[in-house]
C-alpha cells in the first residue's frame, strides 16, 4: 500500500490527477488509475492505456504526444494534483 | 602431457601449435563452444515450450507422435509447398497419445508463473469502492440470493394455472397421453377434448 500524497505532485503518477490541453486547445482533466478501475467516462485513465502511459513519469509544462486510432495525439501538462 | 609454458614455441611452430594445443588454448575453446551451448540448452529447458498433442497447427501425420520443436521457428518451419515432416523432427518409438511432448523441466514452472495474476493497481478510492461492493455482496445481496434460492424454481416456467394443471391432473381416459402436454386430450369424464 502506497499513500500517493507522499509521493509528491512533481510527476505525473498513477492516482494523480492531471490538468491538460490538448491539440484543440480544449483544458482537460485526468485522473490516472490502474486498469482495474479505469472508467474513460469519467475521465479516469488507465496507467495501461496510451494516454496514460504517455502520461507518467512526465512533469508539468511538459508535452506528451501518443498514437490513438484517430492518429497521434499531444497533450500538454499544465497541472498535476494528488487525489485524496 | 600436453606442451604448455612459456617457452612453448607455438608462433614459431604453428602445425606443432594447432596438433598439440596448449592447456590455455583448449581451456579458451571449451569456453568459447560450450558455455554459449549450455547457456542455450538450459534457456531452451526453461523456456522451452512444445505444442501440446492434438494442439499443432500442422496435421500430425501417420499416428506419429506431435513435433518436438525446439530452437528457432525458423529451423522447422518449413517453405510453402514442401514436405514439412522433413522440416520436423518426430519422435518414432511410441505414439503421441502414450507419450506427451517432452517441454522442458522448468516450463510447468514457467506457465504457473504465467498463470499467477498480476499486482493490481489500486487507487485508495478504488480499493475503499472494491470494499463497500464486497461488503454489500457478503451481506445484504447474499441474503437475497439465498432467499431467491429458496423459491421452487418450476413456478416461473410453468405457472399454475387451469389452462396448464387441467391437461396434466384430469386424464382418466385411456388413452395415450402426446409427448407434449399441451396437445394431450383434455378430458372430463368419458369426453374427451383434443385442443386445437
Amino acid at each position: 500500500m502506497i499513500d500517493a500524497s507522499d509521493l509528491g505532485n512533481d510527476l505525473v503518477r498513477i492516482g494523480t490527477t492531471v490538468h491538460v490541453i490538448d491539440g484543440d486547445g480544449k483544458k482537460r482533466k485526468y485522473t490516472i488509475v490502474g486498469s482495474a478501475e479505469a472508467k474513460p467516462s469519467e475521465m479516469k485513465l488507465s496507467n495501461e492505456s496510451p494516454a496514460g502511459k504517455a502520461l507518467i513519469g512526465h512533469k508539468k509544462g511538459e508535452q506528451v504526444a501518443f498514437s490513438t486510432p484517430k492518429g497521434e495525439r499531444r497533450l500538454k501538462i499544465t497541472k498535476i494534483e494528488v487525489s485524496t | 602431457m600436453l606442451p604448455s609454458g612459456p617457452g612453448y614455441p607455438g608462433a614459431a611452430d604453428p602445425v606443432h601449435f594447432l596438433a598439440h594445443p596448449s592447456a590455455e588454448l583448449q581451456a579458451a575453446a571449451y569456453t568459447l563452444v560450450m558455455v554459449p551451448t549450455i547457456i542455450w540448452l538450459a534457456s531452451r529447458l526453461y523456456f522451452g515450450r512444445a505444442p501440446a498433442a492434438g494442439t499443432s497447427s500442422r496435421p500430425n501425420r501417420g499416428g506419429r507422435a506431435a513435433a518436438i520443436r525446439w530452437g528457432p521457428s525458423s529451423l522447422w518451419a518449413p517453405p510453402r509447398g514442401s514436405d514439412s515432416d522433413l522440416y520436423t523432427f518426430s519422435a518414432t518409438l511410441s505414439d503421441a497419445a502414450i507419450m506427451p511432448v517432452p517441454s522442458g523441466f522448468f516450463s510447468a514452472h514457467a506457465r504457473l508463473l504465467e498463470l499467477m495474476p498480476k499486482d493490481v493497481i489500486l487507487t485508495p478510492e478504488g480499493l475503499a469502492n472494491l470494499k463497500a461492493e464486497l461488503d454489500h455482496m457478503s451481506t445484504t445481496r447474499r441474503r437475497e440470493v439465498a432467499a431467491a434460492s429458496k423459491r421452487p424454481a418450476n413456478s416461473a416456467i410453468s405457472p399454475r394455472t387451469p389452462s396448464t394443471t387441467t391437461p396434466r391432473t384430469s386424464r382418466p381416459c385411456s388413452r395415450r397421453a402426446s409427448p407434449s402436454w399441451r396437445k394431450a386430450p383434455v378430458c372430463h369424464g368419458d369426453r374427451c377434448l383434443r385442443p386445437g
